[in-house]
């Protein structure tokens, strides 16, 4: 059933559109760009010693991953109001498939990431691996707070006015296209480790330390940990609403 | 025998705020044996929506006990769960897995699901280009086909045409009587009631005010609607069906205007006066449908001509003899321009018709399903 509203969404998604799966590779390849010019050319950070665009590309692998799960599982009751109001299912269904949906654009981003990768930096091929349980930490993260937000805006409409702005300031504060260091340095130290409390700061750190051969924060971890407590809470939430939601949508 | 649905004391409570609550439900309490069809009849706001809500698991009861036996599925609003930018064929595995079916089992089922449906040179096309007709067919055939013990319908068949509705019917009915799936249908088509249901509970104002054998119920209920929308000027009736593009106003008797007593042969006049709201239309067809008092269908009476740049505009309808048996009538009156409705009002107008010897009204009271009096001459003949 998971699988088939994800596939639902996917058919809706690219139906009657021009470009398609394009729109997959022109939206990160757009961002690195913009990134590039702001951030390399007129800011001049510094990115751990690597390549810029692989650098980038990596934390751009994430985040839209991560934000795209997340707007789309927040929104995803009040999207699908009449259906709530006429037909049962397990209403979890709705948020956790738009994690499934993501998987189409983030292979393709991944793709892109790769042939960056292998042309402008040095990287230790083994060190992919990793993606596959870090992209595990960033889904339960966008899970999570997908579920709260999805439950919480049954009541609260004004969380979907929200989150987009929520969106922009995550993606500032988390070290993206800079060196976490740049932030961090800044911190004092009692309260560096609360930095990892956005989730993609570490699981981001983690990567780009298995896959460049970078040091890392022992602290990153925190971020996992992070990650799975928003998963388990929004899920304990979640059910504890499931049973109002028909009637306060 | 054993059940498949088991309600004991529900009620559901919708808060309104300023400590101000409302009943949808109150204290109900059925059960509804496996293998038969229990008909929920009641006016609009009733509680048989909110019912089938609570039994489909869509929303949870304030309080009470339901137990259901078996699997369940439902069908509350016809498609739903489709998408318009899917195809006929997508759509069918989405829907069906939506509603608890596995991917082989709607493999099993597909081609007759589409043959039901009727759509099968359409599979492949979006849904958003079919037809509404096609659109409801294909949503009940998908349903209708789940194998589930316990089915819930809402007023689902109110769309379709005439050949379909049978067709609905025709399968609710053998799933019952063949497969013994327990059924629990809402419709305001009572001829459908009638023909389906073994059972009918009569809810109003969120409680169970009858139960019982289907016609005994629906003469119940026929006679409360009528009372009920007697005394309202058809202006102020609303609820209307057809699109809105012009509205019956009123509609009086003419002329030998004695009351609304007929006797049975003599004339009726009736004036029928409707609004055009400056409507674009060339064609107006207005059609007087006569019922009797139990709801069955009599006759027709229809006129049209075609209109243009009026406001207002009023039609006589002039029957020489109404030959009717004695007992109480009444019209349903629709309003169509260029062929599609534009109003309809159900129960616009009642009359009672009496006959001069006065124990013939008496047996007519008592028989409540008058019918079409014929002029007939008797004679003895020799053996």
């Amino acid at each position: 059933m998971l699988y088939n509203f994800a596939y639902r969404d996917y058919r809706a998604r690219y139906a009657q559109t021009l470009l398609g799966y394009g729109w997959a590779i022109i939206q990160p390849i757009m961002a690195a760009a913009v990134l590039f010019f702001l951030f390399r050319n007129l800011l001049k950070v510094e990115t751990q010693g690597v390549a810029f665009l692989s650098f980038t590309f990596s934390g751009l692998l994430f985040w839209n991953y991560f934000a795209f799960v997340l707007s789309q599982s927040s929104a995803s009751l009040i999207s699908a109001q009449s259906m709530l109001q006429k037909i049962y299912f397990p209403r979890i269904i709705l948020p956790l498939s738009k994690g499934l949906l993501g998987l189409v654009e983030l292979s393709i981003t991944l793709v892109l990431f790769l042939f960056i990768a292998f042309a402008d930096a040095q990287l230790k091929p083994l060190g992919l691996l990793s993606f596959i349980p870090l992209i595990i930490g960033v889904l339960a993260a966008a899970w999570g707070l997908g579920l709260w937000l999805s439950a919480l805006s049954i009541r609260y409409r004004d969380l979907q006015q929200a989150l987009p702005f929520l969106l922009q300031m995550l993606f500032f504060i988390s070290p993206i296209a800079y060196s976490p260091a740049l932030v961090q340095e800044r911190l004092p130290e009692s309260v560096q480790a609360l930095y990892y409390l956005n989730p993609i700061s570490g699981i981001l750190e983690l990567f780009r330390a298995a896959l460049f051969n970078l040091e890392y924060h022992p602290q990153a971890w925190l971020s996992i940990l992070v990650a799975f407590f928003l998963f388990i809470s929004g899920w304990w939430y979640f059910h504890r609403v499931e049973r109002k939601i028909a009637d306060l949508i | 025998m054993t059940n498949a649905i088991e309600i004991k004391g529900l009620s559901k409570e919708y808060k309104l705020g300023k400590g101000k609550s409302f009943f949808a439900l109150k204290e109900i309490d059925l059960n509804l044996p496996k293998g038969k069809v229990l008909g929920l009849i009641g006016h609009n706001g009733a509680g048989k929506s909110t019912l089938l809500k609570i039994l489909s698991r869509i929303t949870f009861p304030s309080s009470g006990e339901i137990n259901v036996y078996g699997k369940l599925s439902s069908l509350l609003e016809v498609g739903t769960g489709f998408h318009p930018e899917l195809s006929g064929r997508e759509n069918i595995y989405l829907n069906g897995s939506i509603l608890g079916m596995t991917k082989s089992e709607i493999n099993e089922r597909f081609t007759e699901i589409v043959a039901f449906a009727g759509v099968e040179e359409f599979l492949d096309l979006p849904v958003k280009r079919y037809s509404s007709g096609m659109y409801v067919r294909l949503a009940f055939a998908v349903a209708a086909h789940l194998d589930a013990e316990v089915l819930l319908i809402d007023e689902v068949l109110a769309v379709g045409d005439a050949e379909f509705q049978k067709r609905c019917l025709q399968r609710m009915d053998s799933l019952s009587k063949e497969k013994e799936r327990s059924i629990v249908f809402v419709s305001h088509n009572m001829s459908a009631i009638i023909k389906l249901c073994d059972e009918v509970a009569w809810l109003e104002k969120g409680q169970i005010i009858a139960r019982g054998a289907p016609q005994e119920i629906i003469d119940q209920y026929l006679a409360k609607t009528a009372e009920l929308n007697r005394d309202i000027p058809v202006l102020l009736r609303n609820d209307r069906e057809g699109d809105g593009r012009a509205k019956i106003v009123d509609i009086s008797i003419a002329k030998n205007k004695i009351g609304e007593f007929f006797t049975s042969g003599k004339a009726l006049n009736l004036a029928v006066k409707f609004d055009l709201l400056n409507a674009k239309a060339k064609n107006f067809k207005l059609e007087l449908h006569l019922f009797n008092s139990r709801g069955n269908y009599l006759s027709t009476f229809s006129h049209s001509a075609n209109l243009s740049g009026l406001k207002q505009e009023s039609w006589l309808c002039e029957v020489k003899d109404l030959t009717l048996m004695p007992g109480d009538f009444f019209f349903n009156v629709h309003l169509y321009l260029d062929g599609q409705r534009a109003d309809f009002v159900g129960r616009a107008f009642y009359f009672k018709v009496i006959d001069e010897k006065s124990e013939d009204n008496e047996i007519a009271i008592s028989r409540q399903n008058p019918g079409i009096y014929l002029l007939n001459t008797w004679k003895t003949l020799k053996p």
